[in-house]
């Protein structure tokens, strides 16, 4: 039943691999809170891409990947510098980049837009992304990549979890400030890199983003969230391909993590649904169980907590003692997890 | 007809340069691409209900789509499920798919391209021009943008105050009962309501770009709230103004153009920056350390008068723990400077160097 053609199987290796890194990479990146540097760095790959193409006047995936690498490289430090020797806010300057670099990136290709002939198609490919461009060297290059990506994170898993978690402690253990960031910076411009053409500039971002967010809701596990970005991640990538054989790749595997990471923020047990339900449950107690607490606290008999009182002593939270009422154990303890919140 | 597209690009940069500097001093920013790329969802599901890409339905369907971005992106932050940033980079790739799969399958046939949207097409916009009565007005997308223009700039001055607060304590804003949320929303839909109308102009990255690059370019120069937006429409007016005209002379995207100008102009104002610019303060940076070096030197000196083992220069790079080419530089600018004095291998301080040791310790205190 399911005949598929060459290039569809390459195509769907080479976004499944896709979706597993930038999954893996985009635990690291939403934790460090870095995650809009990847569109920057993403929108930034573009001037880079076209000039690649004018020096080379060669469209293969490799060189589009080099200068995606050296122009993502260049934003970086200029964000790096701002951030140095400016009062400018992070998000302000990753938004000037990104856009100054796109603008930048347009120019070039209004340049040559009347001499690149066939080859405009494959460099406008790269706004949106076009999975179908895709040959075998591209999937050759992007083994390498997984593999690098991989690789990296096994050697220096210790210092990058540390560095993402609690970047004082880290160095405080006499690692090199530098050495944690630079890895992720790396590791994050390889999956850029590797991902824009298929996805394209614009989307690049979301599926770092969109699994890491899903992997954190399922667990508070560091190891388990890695592994559940990268499943969610290829899972999408290969389901976004089957389906994007009429409809465009890229977009359809960003809705399909995206929609991932939206019910699992309403529908998981960490979840926005649960809140609210454990919320008015709280609520609703209170309201039954607040004559008891302010009996307990004052120890008078007041109207409502007479009126409440049978029901109260039918549960089990007060008893008869020598004609008086008291609060039994059960109760304090109910009092006790009712005062303390919703934890 | 090439001054109405100056014209156009100039009330472009106006409008959002304004929004800009509340933007960027909310620490909001990255927020505009977000709306800038939302937006276009909005415009597609405004097409889909009135089939008309020239009705007002359009600029108000995303307007409301812009609206709905950052009521969701607020939405996701306050439930600190996501952190901020997260938060922005999950919805808008959502609802800019959406609007590409929309209308790659809906509307294959109709005139809603998405390089336009995504770079403008001020070239081509004077050719659509408003006619009333079989009278040519002119571009319409002047209108349009003179219109935003005038609706920014007099909110703005109308909300000055309160804008102001806002930007600088939220919190006492809303202790002295300024309407903080209302105002919040009402900036956020005009700032969708500018980049819809600049879309057309100019596309929607570089609508973050004139939002955010000249607002920074003004906190760079001024550190107060009237001349910061002052500045920045200044500083847009004038990366628009030189955009222009270089592209023209390279018959080049205008738009993007505009865009490399303001991050250039960003830069070299962050480089040459008189006071807080990056090459005088690395400047100062490298004085401070070379005069902390000498200070070391001296410092030593002092403590050791009387005990010359341990002025001996063969010594001293040891005893301070610096390499000797360090050490080199630091001796041969204190004895040029005639603050030491080699007497047979040993270092001692000159008059003129012991007086320059005591006023170093003064300005120490």
């Amino acid at each position: 039943m399911f005949e598929f053609s060459y290039t569809f199987k390459l195509v769907m290796i080479a976004t499944a691999m896709i979706g597993a890194i930038s999954g893996i990479l985009g635990v690291f990146l939403t934790l460090s809170k870095k995650s809009l540097v990847s569109d920057a760095l993403s929108h930034s790959a573009l001037p880079g891409v076209v000039l690649a193409f004018i020096m080379t006047k060669e469209a293969s995936g490799l060189v589009f990947m080099f200068g995606a690498f050296v122009a993502s490289v260049f934003a970086l430090i200029l964000i790096d510098f701002i951030k140095k020797y400016s009062p400018i806010k992070n998000d302000t300057s990753l938004a000037l980049i990104l856009s100054s670099f796109f603008g930048f990136g347009q120019v070039l290709l209004s340049l040559i837009r009347d001499t690149a002939g066939s080859n405009q198609a494959r460099l406008n490919a790269f706004i949106f992304g076009q999975a179908a461009t895709i040959n075998q060297t591209d999937v050759f290059v992007l083994y390498g990549n997984l593999f690098i990506v991989i690789l990296v994170i096994v050697v220096f898993y210790r210092p990058m979890k540390l560095y993402v978690f609690d970047p004082v402690f880290y160095q405080s253990l006499g690692y090199q400030k530098k050495l944690a960031e630079v890895l992720i910076n790396f590791l994050l411009i390889l999956v850029v890199i590797s991902g824009i053409q298929m996805v394209g500039v614009i989307l690049m971002s979301a599926l770092l983003i969109a699994p890491a967010i899903a992997a954190r809701l399922l667990s508070n596990q560091f190891k388990n969230n890695l592994v559940l970005a990268m499943m969610i991640g290829i899972l999408s990538a290969v389901i976004g391909t089957f389906l994007g054989q009429r409809l465009p790749t890229g977009p359809v595997i960003v809705v399909i993590t995206s929609s991932v990471a939206l019910m699992m923020l309403l529908f998981s047990k960490n979840g926005l649904v649960r809140d609210i339900y454990i919320g008015f449950r709280f609520k609703k107690q209170i309201k039954v169980y607040l004559p008891l607490i302010l009996f307990y606290e004052t120890n008078e008999y007041s109207h409502p907590f007479v009126l409440a009182c049978p029901t109260y002593l039918k549960q089990g939270y007060v008893i008869k003692r020598n004609n008086d009422y008291v609060v039994s154990i059960e109760g304090v303890r109910l009092i006790d997890s009712l005062m303390g919140g919703i934890s | 007809m090439t001054i109405s597209i100056l014209i156009i690009l100039i009330l472009t940069s106006i409008s959002t340069s304004i929004l800009g500097v509340y933007l960027v001093l909310k620490k909001t920013a990255m927020m505009i691409d977000s709306i800038s790329h939302t937006v276009l969802l909005g415009i597609v599901l405004a097409y889909m209900l009135v089939k008309d890409l020239n009705s007002p339905f359009l600029i108000i369907g995303a307007t409301l789509m812009g609206l709905f971005t950052t009521y969701l992106t607020e939405a996701l932050i306050k439930s600190s499920k996501t952190k901020e940033d997260a938060a922005i980079g999950l919805v808008f790739p959502l609802l800019f798919s959406v609007a590409i799969i929309l209308i790659s399958t809906k509307f294959s046939g109709i005139h809603l391209d998405i390089d336009a949207v995504l770079l403008g097409k001020l070239e081509l916009s004077i050719f659509d021009e408003l006619v009333i009565n079989q009278v040519n007005l002119g571009p319409r997308l002047l209108y349009i943008m003179g219109v935003v223009t005038l609706i920014n700039v007099l909110f703005f001055i109308r909300n000055y105050k309160s804008i102001k607060l806002i930007t600088f304590d939220e919190l006492f804003a809303k202790t002295i009962g300024i309407p903080v949320v209302l105002i919040h929303y009402l900036l956020m839909t005009l700032v969708s309501l500018t980049a819809v109308s600049a879309f057309d102009a100019v596309g929607s990255i570089l609508v973050v770009s004139l939002m955010v690059g000249p607002a920074a370019t003004a906190r760079l120069i001024t550190k107060e709230f009237k001349p910061m937006v002052l500045v920045a429409m200044g500083v847009s007016t004038f990366n628009a103004v030189l955009g222009f005209m270089v592209a023209y002379l390279l018959d080049i995207n205008v738009s993007g153009v505009v865009a490399t100008i303001t991050l250039v102009s960003f830069l070299l104002v962050l480089l040459f920056q008189k006071e807080s610019g990056a090459i005088s303060r690395s400047y100062k940076e490298y004085q401070k350390k070379k005069r902390f070096l000498l200070l070391s030197l001296m410092l030593h000196l002092d403590n050791h008068q009387d005990n010359p083992s341990r002025t001996k220069l063969t010594k001293l790079p040891i005893e301070l723990n610096w390499s000797d080419k360090l050490f080199l530089s630091v001796l041969n600018e204190g004895i040029k400077k005639g603050y030491f004095i080699n007497q047979q291998g040993h270092l001692f301080f000159l008059d003129d160097g012991y007086q320059k040791y005591k006023q170093f310790l003064i300005d120490l205190d």
